[in-house]
């Protein structure tokens, strides 16, 4: 017994950690001085900031001039892969392409591939990228008119070959070059012609110039010299931080034009970049690979399944699951009403023929058409077959790993491991039982039952979807009951009686909202919230509630705060 | 398709004296070998997987010189006078559940935690192999090689990476899982292609590097703790890269026109072709003197639901948990039999009266165990060598139970390698070099 009050103490903890509410008595306490503050009194205005937004139904009032609002540590933030490759390819057009140069680069070893602390320049991560810039030097260099028009005529005009240096050099690092920089770029440039010709010392100084770490980290350490304990974004650093979250690249034209004409300064002014970006698809990549790696769903690519039980999942279907997720995401946000509740409960999704043959659904006229679903089967990302088929064995469903994924990424409450010396395997199918049978045992063993009845009930309703995803009626020739449950959430506990039940439970769970409100606020920041974000959370979900579960509004709530074009002086990671 | 040309890389490689017959790939490397001091000594460290079992494991002991290998190590049999098997040891620092991660060669506890949703374990300190890389092979082009097959790449999730190799807190030090481009880090040779001398590429390099320090030092006055720290490992890596452009001159007289001509892309239907890839240049890179320390691992410690079709393995983790030992065995002799492997190609180059193989130590040792996969508390160790003789081999050593740790092991490698060790990972829970294994 003494075990399982330990697993539910620690179930319980763990739950309280992750929905929004404030570990310890934090609520109660005033914001330290120096170290958090008030809304809205941060240097850069904020006029328009969710803060200023007056509480939800779900955020009191009151707590919301309590809760403390910190700001992150003065950081340099390393490119991830994609946006590595997102930036060269703006940079030389196809000359950048580095294809998959970067696959095998370390990840940041945290929940999202921009986690800023984890991503390294480890030696074998600093050979990889010293061979890619000598790669893309050498085939930029072929073209020197490409880079700028007056070298394709002369490259020894020294009047060019400054002006290409503050252009593309400054690009490059996505500001203007300071005086000093300039200088040394330009000395070195002589050096190399001197040393081995003006041709040789193009390829050089972009060799340089893509394994600086001003091209390698972006910054967010406001002006040089600034004093303060606050320190705002730079114009250029405010330009690369909104375009890095919502576009996974460097800031487009627009952008860019927006930030030379001084059009960043305010919240307003970033709100209208931050809408025009995420109006569309091809400048809002940013977001789309938030959910992509959200809900893992390019896992499924790798996965294989037993061929005779299920002939019909080839790599090509496995890829498939995938772009559904991703096309269905674009299709509700783009082509939608934008809202998380759609994702949760949408009765169609975006499907390749031989995923709507997995469906029993209609085939779509091209591949990732919208189609609607079989009534009363489907409801949104919780019945995709991206989700439904990774999330479970080689040969069976897997109600456990599913009410896992579940709990940990759509409500922020994951219970802790399973206690030394367990065997959290659950015992095979043996065609006589059911799942629901066979865990069953879980509520006889106490070591067992206090996290899994937080959660099997959540994967129990999917168990009408085997092992691919397929919809099915029957488990070991018995009829599946789906009914479940959440459990253990402080505004989203209830019974379901099935799937979309529960996707509409879901849709409607303000822990739901805030759970992703936190998750975005992560990929944005590229960090883990502190205790001292609460304040900022909690805006956020407000924000987000406010309209209604738009994914984009929460985007736009987010690059908006003071959170995100502040940070403290002095303060480190 | 893409496939390792293996055999385009192994060409000749085991033929033993017939190899000076096959190309001028491997007259190169025996002209290093044979260039190599015979005292000089390599380390291999070889890590497995998915726990481990008394049934699979133990050997039947009838003296501590009289034993029978288990037959998951059957294919060390030829090396057997050579080997010494230790067990049972106590991983104490085992974080729990799927493996020790980067425990298992740090020997100090992982940061984060495991199976979190926020945060993802990492290295708590320095593995043995970069610690003992760090003595011994500072004047090589690379003090160490990590190669390990099984990467984000093939399982999509940065838990799925072999934890093993590290530089210390927070720094992991990234397996190459691809035979092709392992083989290009190792032996390219691009001033050749460029018509230039390895002195002009050299210089080329260095004034590119100077100019990338100087950015660098431009930033680095602005920055503090962690974010200072980014910088500084920037640099150090540098460092090492302009020592291994420095060096660039050997690698490219080992090789000639072999490279591996396809790239991988990693599925389970050719990880043999790439296993095997591995193998060959950790041997290559042995014999050509560009390292004398390995970190090999031809599978992940835990989690991947993949596939070793080749062995009729439908997902090794699962295996163990399922407590399926046939299926676990083949999967070992199939490792086992890599080892095997690279001690047969080590074998083929002869170096004064003995051959590579001879100054070449094999530590395996299983990455899984946690709490779950069948007991933090019994780790095996196999040796394969004896370090020039400064082990003493053809045993099996039955310690008392939860009485040495790896890390006293790993202490007495260390020493018997030329990294003399007195403690390793938590000074608490180590006792030294284990007794009675320094010959």
């Amino acid at each position: 017994m003494l075990i399982r009050r330990h697993v539910l103490v620690a179930c319980v903890l763990a739950q309280t950690a992750c929905v929004g509410q404030i570990p310890g008595n934090a609520q109660d306490q005033p914001p330290a001085p120096g170290d958090a503050q008030a809304p809205g009194a941060a240097q850069t205005p904020a006029a328009t900031t969710p803060a200023a937004a007056p509480p939800s139904a779900q955020a009191p009032a009151a707590n919301a001039s309590i809760l403390p609002r910190g700001f992150g540590a003065p950081r340099i933030w390393k490119l991830t892969a994609t946006q590595y490759a997102a930036t060269t390819r703006a940079l030389l057009g196809a000359a950048g392409d580095v294809g998959d140069a970067l696959a095998g680069a370390p990840g940041s070893g945290t929940e999202f591939s921009n986690g800023s602390d984890g991503l390294q320049m480890s030696p074998p991560q600093v050979e990889q990228l010293w061979s890619l810039a000598a790669d893309l030097a050498s085939r930029a260099a072929r073209s020197p008119g490409a880079l700028a028009a007056c070298l394709a005529a002369r490259l020894d005009d020294r009047a060019c070959v400054a002006s290409f240096v503050s252009d593309f050099v400054g690009r490059a690092f996505r500001r203007p070059l300071a005086p000093a920089e300039r200088d040394a770029y330009l000395a070195f440039w002589d050096r190399e012609v001197a040393a081995r010709g003006a041709a040789a010392a193009l390829e050089q100084l972009l060799r340089g110039v893509f394994m600086s770490p001003h091209f390698l980290y972006r910054t967010e350490l406001g002006a040089e010299g600034a004093a303060g304990a606050r320190v705002a974004l730079t114009v250029p650093e405010r330009a690369a931080a909104l375009s890095y979250f919502l576009s996974d690249g460097p800031p487009d034209a627009e952008l860019s034009r927006a930030a030379n004409e001084g059009r960043l300064a305010t919240a307003a002014d970033l709100e209208a970049q931050a809408r025009r970006l995420l109006s569309a698809p091809p400048t809002a990549q940013g977001l789309l690979r938030f959910f992509t790696e959200h809900l893992r769903a390019d896992a499924i690519k790798t996965l294989t399944k037993d061929a005779k039980a299920f002939p019909t999942f080839t790599p090509q279907l496995a890829d498939e699951m995938a772009r559904e997720t991703s096309r269905f995401i674009e299709n509700v946000l783009w082509s939608g009403d934008g809202r998380l509740g759609t994702l949760f409960t949408a009765q169609f999704s975006t499907v390749s023929k031989g995923l709507a043959t997995l469906y029993g659904a209609t085939a779509p006229p091209m591949d990732f058409a919208r189609v609607a679903l079989p009534a009363g089967q489907r409801t949104g990302l919780l019945t995709q077959a991206s989700f439904l088929a990774r999330e479970a064995s080689a040969t069976d469903s897997d109600a456990v790993k599913r009410g896992l994924f579940l709990r940990k990424t759509f409500l922020c409450s994951p219970p802790p491991p399973p206690p030394p010396n367990v065997n959290a395997v659950p015992p095979p199918p043996d065609g006589a039982t059911t799942q629901r049978e066979r865990l069953g045992r879980h509520d006889q063993d106490p070591t067992c039952a206090g996290c899994h009845s937080l959660i099997d009930p959540l994967g129990l309703p999917l168990e009408m979807y085997d092992a691919v995803g397929r919809y099915r009626t029957k488990d070991a020739g018995k009829p599946i009951d789906a009914r479940g449950a959440i459990v253990g959430t402080p505004a989203s506990d209830g019974p379901v009686a099935d799937t979309v039940e529960l996707g509409a439970r879901l849709a409607a769970s303000p822990d739901a909202r805030a759970c992703l409100a936190r998750k975005l606020f992560r990929y944005a920041q590229g960090r883990t919230e502190r205790d001292d974000d609460a304040g900022w959370l909690q805006d956020f979900t407000r924000a987000f509630d406010q309209s209604g579960g738009d994914v984009r509004a929460l985007a736009v709530a987010l690059t908006t705060s003071d959170s995100f074009t502040t940070r403290a002086a002095g303060r480190t990671p | 398709m893409n496939i390792v040309r293996r055999r385009d890389l192994v060409r000749g490689l085991g033929l033993g004296a017939a190899a000076s017959l096959v190309g001028p790939f491997v007259r190169g490397i025996v002209r290093e070998a044979r260039g190599q001091s015979a005292a000089r000594k390599n380390l291999v460290v070889h890590l497995t997987g998915n726990g481990f079992t008394v049934k699979r494991h133990m050997p039947v002991v009838r003296s501590e010189t009289d034993f029978d290998l288990p037959p998951s190590l059957s294919a060390l049999e030829p090396w057997k006078k050579n080997l010494t098997l230790i067990t049972p040891l106590l991983h104490q620092v085992s974080p729990g559940l799927h493996g020790n991660g980067w425990s298992t060669l740090s020997c100090v506890p992982i940061l984060g935690t495991v199976d979190s949703d926020r945060d993802i374990p990492r290295p708590g300190g320095q593995s043995i192999d970069r610690a003992i890389a760090q003595v011994v092979g500072k004047g090589d082009p690379f003090p160490s090689i990590n190669l390990a097959l099984y990467s984000k790449t093939l399982y999509g999730g940065a838990l799925d990476i072999p934890h093993a190799s590290c530089d210390g807190p927070n720094k992991e030090f990234p397996p190459d899982w691809n035979p092709v481009t392992a083989f290009d880090k190792i032996f390219a040779q691009p001033a050749r292609a460029m018509g230039l001398s390895a002195q002009e590429l050299l210089d080329r390099d260095r004034s590119v590097l100077d100019l990338v320090r100087g950015d660098i030092a431009r930033l680095q006055p602005r920055l503090a703790g962690s974010e200072r720290a980014k910088l500084d490992q920037m640099l150090d890596s540098l460092r090492g890269l302009e020592m291994q452009l420095a060096q660039r001159q050997k690698g490219a007289s080992c090789q000639d026109n072999q490279r591996p001509t396809a790239v991988v892309k990693l599925q389970p239907e050719i990880i043999p072709e790439a296993a095997e890839g591995l193998v060959d240049v950790a041997a290559h890179a042995i014999a050509c003197g560009m390292t004398r320390v390995v970190a090999l691992s031809l599978h992940g410690h835990g989690g991947p639901d993949n596939p070793w079709p080749f062995l009729n393995i439908k997902n090794p983790h699962l295996s163990s948990h399922d407590g399926d030992n046939a299926a676990l065995t083949r999967l070992e002799q199939y490792e086992f039999g890599r080892v095997a492997q690279l001690l047969q190609r080590l074998a083929a180059f002869r170096n004064g009266s003995g051959t590579l193989a001879d100054q070449t130590t094999v530590m395996c040792l299983n990455a899984g165990g946690g709490e779950h996969h069948n007991g933090f508390d019994r780790h095996p160790v196999v040796l394969v060598g004896n370090a020039g003789g400064a082990l003493r081999s053809g045993r099996a050593v039955i310690l008392p139970p939860k009485a040495y740790a790896p890390a006293d092991v790993f202490c007495a490698v260390a020493t018997a390698v030329g990294a003399p060790m007195s403690t390793f990972g938590v000074p608490a829970l180590c006792k030294g070099p284990l007794p009675g294994l320094l010959a």
